[in-house]
């Protein structure tokens, strides 16, 4: 098993890409496969995404990434302290309703389930939002 | 983002705008705001070429719905309402029977192709894998 963990401070939508280049750059590194990396980076992006506009939102906060490869394959842990929210209860976009009756932010979560085998939330003791991500190593499209 | 302009004839004039780089919330209002440029310039036929563009959010779909609305004339919503009309042309999207006839898309690597094809948006562009077929196509209308 091997792990990684990085705090980026006062994040704002010009820190995404290199967001998007430390997940990369190291679960590549520890040895995750490539195809999986590259459908990781685009569920994490959409989650710090997220995290910045809708959690965040006027302010900003700092974002704590946290890398796991391991036999089962690759996990992404994305801490932030902006409110409670649960992007695991964002119902999958109907398109049968009207614009105003859907929540903002449902096309990216969407996303993220599509590209990553599972998504779990919790809200932690010490008041922060834990989004994780995990994505099997054979499961890569 | 870089952004590229190269205006061919073939024979009507065509726009071809190459997205090079990474399509994501900090990049996209770039790429909406040079397309009502090149719209406004007199531009009637663009073809986005994908082939130097690795990844794509979610924002760049709603670039690329901007992009549709103002090949086809019509007002681009603000920021503040644009994920909304994203989402109210979504049911459209998949009913659709004809491709935008003024808007086609350049070899979009396979995970922003997979993406454009999850959310609808592959009944609303027509790719192309190569240039020549992407150009000749603005002669002739195509069905999803």
């Amino acid at each position: 098993m091997r792990s990684d963990r990085t705090t980026f401070t006062a994040v704002t939508q010009n820190d995404l890409n290199t967001i998007r280049q430390y997940i990369r750059k190291s679960a590549l590194e520890m040895g995750a496969e490539e195809a999986a990396v590259s459908e990781m980076v685009i569920a994490a992006n959409e989650a710090v995404t997220n995290i910045i506009i809708h959690g965040y939102g006027e302010s900003v906060g700092d974002i704590t990434v946290e890398l796991l490869v391991d036999a089962t394959g690759l996990t992404v842990l994305l801490l932030d302290e902006a409110p409670e929210f649960d992007p695991t209860a964002v119902p999958t976009p109907d398109t049968s309703l009207p614009p105003l009756q859907r929540r903002p932010g449902g096309l990216g979560v969407h996303m993220m389930r599509q590209f990553v085998d599972s998504i779990t939330y919790e809200r932690t003791p010490k008041g922060q939002n834990a989004l994780c991500l995990q994505k099997g190593e054979n499961h890569a499209a | 983002m870089q952004l590229e302009v190269e205006q061919v004839d073939h024979p009507a004039p065509i726009t071809i705008l190459a997205l090079i780089g990474e399509l994501d919330a900090a990049s996209y209002q770039s790429v909406i705001d040079k397309v009502k440029m090149l719209y406004d310039g007199g531009t009637r036929n663009l073809l986005l070429d994908m082939s130097q563009m690795p990844f794509m959010a979610s924002s760049g779909l709603v670039a690329l719905h901007s992009i549709a609305l103002i090949m086809r004339g019509e007002d681009v919503a603000d920021s503040s309402t644009r994920w909304q009309a994203l989402h109210s042309v979504s049911a459209e999207f998949k009913s659709r029977t004809s491709y935008e006839p003024h808007c086609k898309l350049l070899a979009p690597e396979p995970r922003i192709a997979k993406t454009l094809k999850m959310t609808g948006f592959d009944n609303l562009f027509e790719q192309f894998a190569e240039r020549d077929a992407a150009l000749a196509a603005f002669a002739t209308a195509s069905t999803p």
